[in-house]
């Protein structure tokens, strides 16, 4: 069972990092080789115009859904919530194909060429779901209603003044901000940011994206039926989308095998020889993604207010046993930094590797030459959570790090203790590497359950998102890794891949590396074959 | 109940037969019981921790936005006035709202009320025949064929969990030998569950295996117990015959705890239907109930509490009452 | 007593039940002194058996043997604890309320009534939500919500011998109250305990797997949490789910058939 939580702490991603269309991306395409169906990074439309059946109704599992799921993208919180999100509306930029920012409802966002103070937006000529057009009016009244009282706080856009959007055209909206920042397309890819009609009521939502809402069940199933307008061409390819909820990655792969589904989403990678065991009429899209179960060491307590401790616990995890054996191999190793597919990422910091003689010296020159006891407190909030736990005590042990798993309910994790656990497990990941440090790592980060606090990591982190120039930006960022991979409070051993089970009369499915949920939640590129 | 339907109830009761007065008694104590079952349940569910309010609005928030939501969830006030809120709107049917969804509780849980029901009702329809034909046959014949093969799979039976019958069953039938049936039960919610037969038939299946060895052992030792009564034993002296033992000294006398064993298996598929839900990953109120527990949604956890007490309450009702108009002995001693 | 003795020797169910419970027993309780490491990774996940796991690997490739012999004893025990709890308190409180005076054994039994009704899954899920599952809340919450079912049956069975006509003339020949339970009371109901103590230990160990199933087991290896974290590998790697699934089965079904054995010999007297 997926907890909506880690989902909802990766809401409106605020960074920066507009066109650039930088070098060091695909560390992880290289860990994409697993896929048995590795679709390259193509383009999203890509698969128009190939010669393939229409229609046809798609049914595809999840897990789960929840009754907290809701109609209003802003206030989305859960798995649920993004998957209708992303069928019913359309953010501006998304990540696409390469975890790259790509335009969606926006034809172009363009900084101010010298100091990315402002922004400004072209909209694409799209129609909301009852005929009428999407135009600059709609996306500032959207902008405004992130603020309002009534929704979650947009405490991640602190950079947008609702009071400095305005309409130069039609089609063109401005946005003078509050500080200049190239997070600011980054900010906009997140589902919760989706763009709604000026007149925007929750109970009957209309959008402008790939399907129409049919009929919802709430944490049960949400039908969908196509919007016949969609601005991308031939898309959506099915006349109705089910989204159908499942308890567990069992029971979804046994409705898959029964044929009571086309698609499987979020299969434990366990689970895949049973996939392959129900025949040949079944396949595996797997690649890649950004997504971490993370260790977050708080270094406002004991033993880890000693950053030769930190040091310590991230040399003794054996990475590539984590991989093989939590895993079954469909994972990636990860360095401690994250991002791995922002073009900023620095790849050429040495892999860490397990080095127990070194974690034991540390521990020993750290004062704790006996080793040293720890409580680790983490929720099933993935199906490979507690797994990923079990291992690192393991593994912990052996370096001297003596951990007692206190194993709670997500809702009990995520309550009034969080923050206060010396030693937790949360899942980060589908965020540039602004925004991950904007959430997670910079002063006044909303869910820093780390309290780590850098002087310097803070000014290289100001400066850099005030870089309009690539390469100067990317050093920066490089600098900000170096300081979190000598010094940080995370853990980030491993990132996981996404694994879709499918009928193989399913095609057109494609890679989001940087986005949640299967194929990004882009359903509308699948479609049935003969 | 009014003041007014109490007195006449009272009235009546004094013109009514004991058995009537005794069912009336009962009436009343199950409205007490209910009271009480309502404070546990209540005190119980706000022990959870964790808040809802920040559940929904998620870690952003901040202090102020969560105490606006909690102000305007009523969960500022106190716990007693809270209390006294719910038990009158349940006294008027009002189940609340979903505190995660917004809806009523009645609109969420309703279907799955209903999908829950249909799979109970099939079970104990196909299992209460059957389990009392084998059990009074395995009692009628100690060591014989009957009783050697109930005896056997009654014991391998009751050494799997249910979930592993559930499992067993969908590889089995489902998906890795042979594909005969449908391996979950995803119901279509616009059409109501009877209606999908094909998606009932393995968690009716998997449940009827799996409470058919307690009920038949149940059923088997009170009928080996009465055949071996004195009082049987003396008709069997007089000569009566064996047909004549099982139908009018045996059987009538087992009535009584047989129902007892019925009424708790009822309870026991009620609420042991969760584990089975998870499996064939069926829209009942076993997955709805552990969904609204993860997810904080308290009145939903209350609704779900109450009804099973209440269904509980019922069916004992119901299976002392029958037992008692049925088994001469008790009868006679309420006179 | 020796008659029941010679009894129970006679018959092959119970000594085929000893037999099958003293085995799993052993294997259990003498198993973690036996398992080499529970926790070693020996190969690739769900792989058969062969090499260094002779039953094969679980889930994240650690040997099946290994952590059935490891896993054994604390589950075990946490059943056989939470079945004691629950019909000790069972027997005490149903033949109370059948030999309770009317006003007394009224109160006492719509409260044990109310506990009755009271939906035990939800009061498990609570509980375990609120105090986490540790083995001492499962054996406590598994071992109390035994105790008015059990009570309940005890009290009818109870109630049965004392509206027997043998229970009359005993009384009316004025045998003291003591003497009335352990001479004419227990004897009867013992069948009826032992039933219950045997099917309310099945149930222990099943309820115990189920929660374990539903995520509300203890952490530490045990058979429970084994058919749990395995139960998706069913059809790749099946031993890793049918090994603690068999053990616990000839174990329970020792116990029914010793159980089943005795009854009748007790039944034959």
């Amino acid at each position: 069972m997926r907890a909506p939580h880690p989902r909802r702490a990766r809401r409106r991603a605020s960074a920066a990092r507009a066109a650039l269309a930088a070098a060091l991306t695909l560390v992880l395409a290289a860990a994409c080789g697993g896929g048995s169906d590795s679709t390259g990074p193509t383009g999203q439309e890509s698969s128009s115009g190939t010669a393939a059946a229409e229609g046809g109704t798609l049914r595809v599992g999840v897990p789960s859904l929840s009754t907290s799921d809701s109609l209003d993208p802003a206030a989305a919180t859960t798995t649920g919530g993004y998957v209708i999100a992303r069928q019913l509306f359309d953010t501006l930029v998304e990540y696409g194909t390469g975890g790259q920012v790509a335009m969606r409802l926006a034809e172009s966002m363009e900084p101010d060429p010298a100091d990315a103070s402002s922004w400004t937006v072209v909209l694409r000529d799209a129609v909301w779901h009852d005929g009428t057009p999407v135009t600059a009016d709609d996306v500032v009244a959207t902008v405004q209603r992130w603020f309002s009282e009534q929704l979650p706080p947009a405490s991640s856009l602190p950079f947008i003044d609702p009071a400095r959007v305005t309409v130069v055209d039609e089609k063109t909206v401005h946005f003078q901000l509050g500080y200049p920042t190239m997070t600011f397309p980054d900010a906009l890819t997140s589902p919760t940011t989706a763009i709604v009609p000026a007149s925007f009521d929750p109970a009957t939502p209309i959008g402008s994206g790939p399907f129409k809402l049919g009929a919802m069940e709430p944490g049960t199933r949400v039908t969908f039926t196509a919007n016949d307008d969609y601005f991308v061409e031939d898309e959506p390819y099915v006349d109705t989308l089910e989204v159908i909820s499942f308890p567990d990655s069992t029971s979804e792969a046994n409705a898959l095998i029964g044929g009571q589904i086309d698609v499987a989403s979020a299969i434990d990678p366990t689970l895949i020889p049973i996939v392959e065991s129900g025949g040949d009429g079944f396949d595996v899209f797997e690649y890649a993604t950004t997504g971490t179960l993370t260790w977050q060491m708080n270094v406002e307590q004991e033993p880890f207010d000693d950053p030769r401790v930190r040091q310590a616990l991230r040399l003794a995890v054996d990475r590539d046993q984590i991989v093989e054996q939590v895993y079954a191999g469909h994972a990636s190793v990860g360095n401690d930094v994250f991002g791995p597919t922002d073009p900023a990422y620095d790849d050429t910091l040495a892999q860490r590797e397990q080095d127990l003689d070194k974690a034991r010296a540390l521990l020993a020159e750290a004062g704790y030459p006996d080793g040293v006891d720890v409580e680790l407190t983490a929720a099933p909030i993935q199906p490979t959570a507690t797994r990923q736990n079990e291992v690192l005590v393991q593994q912990a042990a052996e370096a001297g790090f003596r951990i007692t798993f206190n194993e709670v309910d997500s809702a009990t994790y995520y309550g009034d203790a969080y923050g206060t656990y010396p030693l937790s497990l949360s899942f980060w990941g589908f965020l540039s590497i602004f925004d991950q440090a904007a959430f997670t790592i910079v002063d006044n980060a909303p869910y820093n359950a780390t309290h780590w606090q850098d002087d310097e990591y803070n000014a290289l982190y100001q400066q850099a998102v005030r870089t309009v120039d690539d390469a100067e930006r990317t050093e920066l960022v490089h600098q900000m890794q170096a300081i979190e991979y000598d010094r940080g409070a995370y853990v980030v051993a491993v990132f996981l891949n996404s694994i879709t089970a499918h009928s193989t009369t399913v095609t057109g499915f494609e890679a989001y590396p940087n986005s949640d949920g299967p194929v990004g939640y882009n359903f509308s590129s699948l479609r049935f074959d003969g | 109940m009014t003041t007014t339907s109490l007195r006449r109830g009272t009235a009546i009761t004094l013109a009514l037969s004991p058995v009537a007065r005794y069912v009336l008694r009962r009436l009343l104590l199950g409205v007490a019981m209910l009271f009480v079952v309502s404070v546990v349940v209540f005190f119980f569910t706000q022990a959870l921790p964790g808040d809802v309010a920040r559940q929904v609005l998620g870690q952003t928030a901040t202090d102020d936005q969560v105490a606006r939501l909690r102000e305007q969830l009523g969960l500022d006030r106190g716990v007693v006035a809270q209390y006294l809120d719910w038990i009158g709107g349940l006294v008027t049917f009002d189940l609340g709202t979903s505190l995660t969804s917004g809806t009523p509780v009645a609109d969420l849980v309703g279907t799955r009320v209903a999908n829950s029901a249909t799979i109970v009702v099939l079970t104990a329809v196909i299992l209460i025949p059957l389990a009392v034909a084998l059990g009074v046959a395995a009692a009628r014949s100690p060591g014989g064929v009957v009783d050697g093969v109930v005896s056997g799979s009654v014991l391998l039976i009751l050494a799997l969990p249910e979930f592993i019958i559930a499992i067993l069953v969908v590889v089995l039938l489902a998906t890795n030998v042979w594909r005969l049936f449908a391996p979950t039960s995803i119901l279509d919610p616009a059409v109501p569950a009877w209606e999908q037969p094909d998606l009932l038939v393995l968690p009716v299946l998997a449940l009827v295996i799996g409470s058919l060895p307690y009920f038949t052992e149940s059923i088997r030792t009170t009928m080996t117990d009465e055949l071996t009564s004195e009082h049987v034993t003396w008709a069997r002296l007089c000569g009566v015959a064996e047909r004549r033992i099982l139908w009018r000294h045996a059987l009538p006398n087992a009535v009584g705890p047989g129902l007892q064993v019925a009424g708790t298996t009822l309870i026991y598929l009620t609420g042991g239907i969760v584990a089975v839900e998870n499996v064939f990953a069926f829209p009942g109120v076993g997955s709805a109930l552990t969904a609204a527990v993860a997810n904080r949604d308290i009145p939903v956890v209350q609704a779900i509490a109450m009804l099973l007490a209440t269904v509980a309450l019922v069916v004992y009702l119901v299976a002392d009452v029958l037992g008692i108009l049925l088994t001469p002995r008790l009868r006679t001693a309420l006179t | 007593m020796s008659a029941v003795a010679t009894q129970l020797v006679r018959r092959p169910s119970v000594v085929a039940g000893t037999l099958m419970t003293a085995a799993t027993l052993f294997v259990a309780f003498a198993g973690p002194a036996l398992a080499g490491s529970p926790d070693e990774f020996v190969g690739a996940p769900f792989q058969g058996p062969g090499g260094d796991a002779p039953l094969g690997t679980d889930v994240m490739g650690r040997s099946v043997l290994a952590r059935l012999l490891a896993g054994g004893r604390d589950f075990l025990l946490q059943g056989i604890l939470a079945a004691a709890l629950g019909v000790g308190a069972g027997v005490l409180l149903g033949v109370a309320l059948a030999s309770a005076s009317r006003r007394v054994a009224d109160l006492v039994l719509s409260l044990n009534d109310t506990v009755i009704v009271l939906p035990q899954i939800v009061i498990a899920l609570l509980v375990l939500t609120r105090l986490g599952a540790t083995p001492l809340t499962l054996v406590l919450v598994v071992g109390i919500v035994h105790v008015p079912q059990s009570a309940r049956v005890v009290r009818a069975a109870t109630q049965r011998v004392v509206t027997q006509d043998y229970y009359d003339s005993a009384r009316t020949l004025g045998a003291s109250r003591r003497r009335l339970f352990t001479g004419e009371v227990l004897p009867n109901i013992a069948g009826v305990v032992l039933l219950e103590l045997s099917i309310r230990l099945a149930i222990s160990v099943v309820v115990l797997a189920s929660l374990s199933y539903l995520g509300f087991g203890s952490t530490d290896t045990q058979w429970g949490r084994m058919i749990h974290e395995n139960q998706g590998g069913l059809t790749i790697q099946p031993w890793a789910v049918l090994a603690p699934v068999i053990c616990t089965g000839v174990f329970l079904i020792g116990v029914n058939l010793l159980r089943g054995g005795t009854v009748r010999a007790l039944a034959v007297r």
